[in-house]
């Protein structure tokens, strides 16, 4: 397990639920985390909301985070992955 | 009233609703406080009187705290109702020791007309976002048409996989509302919600085949066990399985204490032999906790050397603390049963020779003297052995918060499950007197007896008057020392005795209780606690006993904060 803070972004399909954005920003404000971006729109699917956040963690502290939002009763589903460093950005273009 | 003919629509105002949905839910009786946002679910109630009781608390924590009580003991969900703005605010200590707790109650809380919402109203509060960090679930309905499907979504959130506690919102103008009722259907599934995640049989497979060939295995039983209702499949994998078994506090009564394999508490304020062998076992199988910092001392230095298998019902607990290297994602009641087909039956003589060995340093050097001392001031120890005595396990232990409460949760013996209520993960002063009432319209036909201190007697003391006017047969036992006890012995063992702010003065109990009508005595007298105690058990109706204790004792053995398991310590000269 990497110990090194590195970027990580955090999808999040829910339910569109009035109150749930306070209760995810709830989740990272509470453990101190703060947010590099915070996206909430509609999905791809109706009646379905996505959430995109990204942090600056370590990848076990991103796999509870994860496992947090998961567990809120009105999250369908949630997803992790490592930001790609600029450099690969530039080589896929 | 008339009767409603649930196949049949029906023209129903939101209020009656709400009544209908607790009705079809099981629920017989609420805990609750009026107040002008929630007068109509109120009157609608009035109509309701020898099918919903409802049990008028002094103050909206105490509802919440109540409910609990009847939950813990019941096994179901609790209900409240309290109104708008400071009857909201003032659940939220409840809601968040029912959320630390995992206390199934659903708390409806009146709220201000919609189209007020947000004008600063006469008692109007954001209460969604108030409640939300500590309800498991929370929504507003501005409409009555919503509400029979939202109240089946609460029971049923409130009440499955790791339960908890929910909050419904109600506007004015909701409650008022009249719309088409189409009767009530419960909840059983939402698709965003997966409470109950399937058992992995790879995962049995390798636990068991760790715990088949482990020399020294030692089971920790959660309140997971009682939550999953899981108590008889726990007892055949602990008795095929062989091995010792410890509880937390929340754990406790999911086995009888008296049960041969058990051996005791783990924790800041547990036993000895469960504390220091937690760091030589070499398979650990916890089952439905959660590693709390109070059960695992120091994190770096707890089961460094073991193999640990959790079993827990949410996701979110698995690796939180404690590494597992064998998790069982599931409700035990499933995941218990499949691991004790797959496991052979052992015995592990030697391994429980070690605990007993434990036992017998930790009662030569503490408990012999805490339980049977022969002078100086009444001892916690003392009373809760003479209780035990009397009481023959066979009673509903409520406890608040601190000295007493480890004394109570250290020498208490429990026979039958759900029979320990108390606040464990929130640790709220002012939670026994309340959750004593609530446990007591839980009808479990046991005796229920409220053990608090002087501190926390005083924090919810204004129940007495829910007790004056209900009768619940609550017995009281106050074990007053005179001393916010907890933190004076924190003061005492880690701030070198500057005794800050600790120092309490006490109405005198037996006075208070008599202002409401209810019996009671003090003694702080040896030769005198037995027929004491044995008077407030026999009086019919509430009684509540003083007992003085002695004013500076400690209780042990103790992990200090920031220390290994390894490093609990048997006495203050450490």
């Amino acid at each position: 397990m990497k110990t090194e803070h590195k970027e990580y972004t955090i999808t999040a399909y829910t339910e569109d639920y009035l109150g749930l954005i306070s209760r995810i920003n709830a989740i990272f404000s509470r453990r101190r985390i703060s947010m590099v971006t915070f996206n909430v729109g509609p999905s791809e699917i109706e009646r379905v909301k996505k959430f995109v956040i990204v942090i600056k963690e370590t990848e076990e502290s991103v796999q509870k985070i994860t496992r947090q939002v998961e567990k809120q009763v009105d999250v369908l589903e949630v997803h992790y992955h490592r930001n790609p460093h600029l450099s690969v950005i530039e080589y896929a273009s | 009233m008339e009767n409603l003919n649930l196949s049949i629509e029906t023209e129903l105002s939101g209020s009656r609703i709400i009544l209908e949905a607790f009705l079809q839910e099981g629920i017989k009786t609420v805990f609750g406080y009026p107040g002008g946002a929630i007068i109509p679910i109120y009157d609608a109630l009035y109509d309701y009187q020898g099918k919903l009781e409802h049990i008028l608390v002094r103050h909206e924590q105490a509802a919440v705290h109540a409910a609990q009580g009847l939950a813990r003991v019941s096994g179901e969900v609790g209900v409240v109702l309290a109104t708008s703005g400071p009857g909201a605010t003032n659940l939220v200590t409840g809601l968040a020791d029912a959320l630390l707790d995992n206390t199934p109650v659903v708390c409806i809380t009146g709220q201000v007309f919609e189209h007020l919402l947000g004008t600063d109203a006469f008692q109007e509060i954001d209460v969604m976002n108030i409640t939300s960090p500590v309800t498991k679930w929370n929504y507003q309905v501005t409409d009555a048409h919503e509400l029979p499907e939202v109240l089946a979504k609460a029971f049923y959130i409130a009440k499955s996989g790791r339960p908890g506690p929910v909050l419904i919102d109600v506007t004015k103008n909701a409650q008022l509302q009249n719309v088409i009722y189409k009767g009530y259907s419960p909840c059983y599934s939402l698709r965003s919600y997966k409470p109950d995640p399937d058992p992995c049989l790879e995962n049995i497979e390798k636990a068991a085949s760790l715990i088949n060939d482990a020399k020294k295995p030692f089971i920790i039983a959660g309140q997971g066990i009682l939550l999953g209702k899981a108590e008889k499949e726990f007892l055949e994998f602990a008795e095929k399985s062989g091995i010792p078994v410890a509880w937390t506090v929340l754990g406790m009564s999911a086995i009888s204490t008296d049960h041969p394999q058990a051996v005791g508490m783990v924790g800041m304020h547990g036993n000895y032999g469960p504390n220091i062998l937690s760091n030589e076992c070499d398979v650990l199988i916890a089952v439905g906790m959660r590693f709390d910092d109070r059960v695992t001392g120091r994190l770096d230095q707890y089961v460094k050397q073991a193999k640990v298998i959790h079993l827990d019902i949410d996701k979110a607990e698995i690796n939180k603390n404690v590494k597992a290297d064998v998790p069982v994602l599931g409700n035990c009641k499933e995941t218990l049963p499949l691991l004790t087909e797959r496991i052979i039956n052992r015995a592990h003589p030697e391994w429980h020779q070690r605990f007993k060995d434990c036992f017998e340093t930790e009662k030569d050097n503490l408990i012999n003297d805490e339980l049977y001392p022969e002078e100086g001031e009444l001892t916690m120890g003392e009373i809760i052995r003479c209780l035990n005595e009397m009481t023959a396990g066979e009673a509903v232990i409520v406890t608040d918060v601190g000295q007493h409460q480890m004394a109570a949760c250290r020498y208490s013996r429990f026979k039958h499950s759900r029979t320990n209520v108390t606040s464990g993960g929130l640790g709220t002063m002012g939670f026994c007197l309340p959750a004593a009432v609530g446990a007591s319209y839980a009808l479990s036909n046991r005796p229920v007896i409220a053990i608090m201190g002087d501190g926390g007697a005083q924090m919810n003391i204004q129940e007495l008057g829910t007790i004056m006017q209900f009768r619940p047969d609550v017995k009281i036992l106050i074990l007053n020392n005179c001393y916010l006890g907890m933190v004076r012995q924190w003061q005492e063992l880690f701030h070198q005795e500057r005794y800050s702010s600790v120092d309490i003065q006490s109405p005198d109990f037996v006075q208070v209780a008599k202002g409401y009508g209810i019996a009671g005595r003090r003694t702080s007298k040896r030769e005198e606690l037995e027929e004491a105690l044995r008077e407030m058990l026999d009086y019919n109706g509430a009684f509540l006993l003083e007992v003085m204790t002695g004013k500076e004792h400690n209780v042990f053995p103790m992990i200090p904060q920031g220390k290994s398991v390894s490093e609990i310590v048997l006495n203050n000269k450490f």
